[in-house]
């Protein structure tokens, strides 16, 4: 599998592979982006087959992000690991296409949860 | 900060005037998100706790804000651990021994963020009408970094790994300086072809 995420923090690009892994989600491919506008690019480049996108960055949000995959008719899974988990933003989250939102600070079963049904052991 | 895109409000809970009535909740959010990033139990320390001891030598500081459109406000959050913790932190988080000055400022960044994240889910409860800044993190002596014009601000300290974090509320800053993400709202990229 190839998966993009997105998250203007180095640190917490690297903690989330680093939990994919825990979460025995490892071995696969993964494409990184600083900001939605680049995760964007990588999706039309890459094809991912699953999207861990950080909400609050520079240039695109992750919910813009989001927004404008889906309005290209992308339909590829669809994750936030963000700061924020109010029910506002994770409705905001499923409303726009979302599997789900995954709060910061997180364990590796929240990642089990959430991306089993979707990621490959 | 820039409010081109903020919509009309309806009058909300004023953040950071009720911050006292809130310290039980925020002691708590701060040692929980240390447990959870240092994983090690964090210990509250009471307010009296003497600021001499958090103040001595370098520290790292994340910087954020919450900005509420109701109020026009924005809420300060800064989070100030020592040099020595920031540094445990950034090489937790990039798994290395000797993390570089980058790597804390990071680091620290991303625990800023964090929290901050908490803070706005805490305080800003009324939908769709708070927007939290990017981190902006420097590393320093307590006088290197603060968000000007705070009025009565909160603080929570306390001890992770014998070093000090602290996570401070600060109402009313001008927090102009800080960087946020773009605010065009989601339906306006929908409606793009």
């Amino acid at each position: 599998m190839k998966i993009v995420v997105a998250d203007d923090s180095r640190a917490m690009r690297m903690i989330v592979v680093r939990t994919l892994r825990q979460a025995g989600f490892g071995g696969h491919e993964v494409l990184e982006a600083e900001n939605g506008r680049e995760a964007l690019e990588l999706v039309a480049q890459h094809a991912p087959d699953l999207i861990l996108s950080d909400w609050n960055m520079p240039e695109m949000t992750g919910i813009q992000f989001l927004v404008a995959l889906r309005a290209s008719g992308n339909s590829t899974p669809f994750c936030f690991v963000t700061s924020e988990g109010s029910d506002e933003m994770r409705e905001q989250a499923a409303a726009a296409g979302a599997l789900g939102l995954i709060a910061k600070p997180f364990t590796s079963d929240a990642f089990c949860d959430i991306l089993s049904p979707v990621v490959t052991s | 900060m820039n409010d081109d895109h903020a919509q009309p409000a309806p009058a909300g809970p004023p953040p950071g005037h009720d911050l006292d009535q809130a310290r039980e909740d925020l002691e708590l959010l701060l040692a929980e998100v240390l447990l959870t990033v240092f994983e090690e139990e964090a210990d509250v320390l009471p307010e009296a706790w003497p600021l001499d001891a958090a103040d001595a030598g370098d520290h790292a500081v994340a910087l954020l804000a919450v900005h509420d459109d109701a109020s026009g406000a924005d809420l300060g959050v800064q989070v100030r651990v020592s040099a020595a913790l920031g540094r445990l932190l950034a090489g937790r988080m990039f798994a290395c021994d000797e993390p570089t000055g980058e790597d804390l400022l990071d680091a620290v960044g991303e625990l800023g963020n964090i929290v901050g994240g908490n803070v706005k889910s805490l305080l800003f409860t009324h939908p769709g009408h708070a927007r939290l800044s990017l981190p902006s993190a420097v590393l320093g002596g307590p006088e290197a970094s603060t968000l000007p014009g705070a009025a009565a601000p909160i603080t929570i300290r306390a001890l992770v790994l014998g070093e000090p974090a602290e996570l401070t509320l600060l109402p009313d800053v001008d927090a102009g300086a800080l960087f946020w993400p773009p605010t065009v709202r989601p339906e306006v990229l929908e409606a793009q072809p």
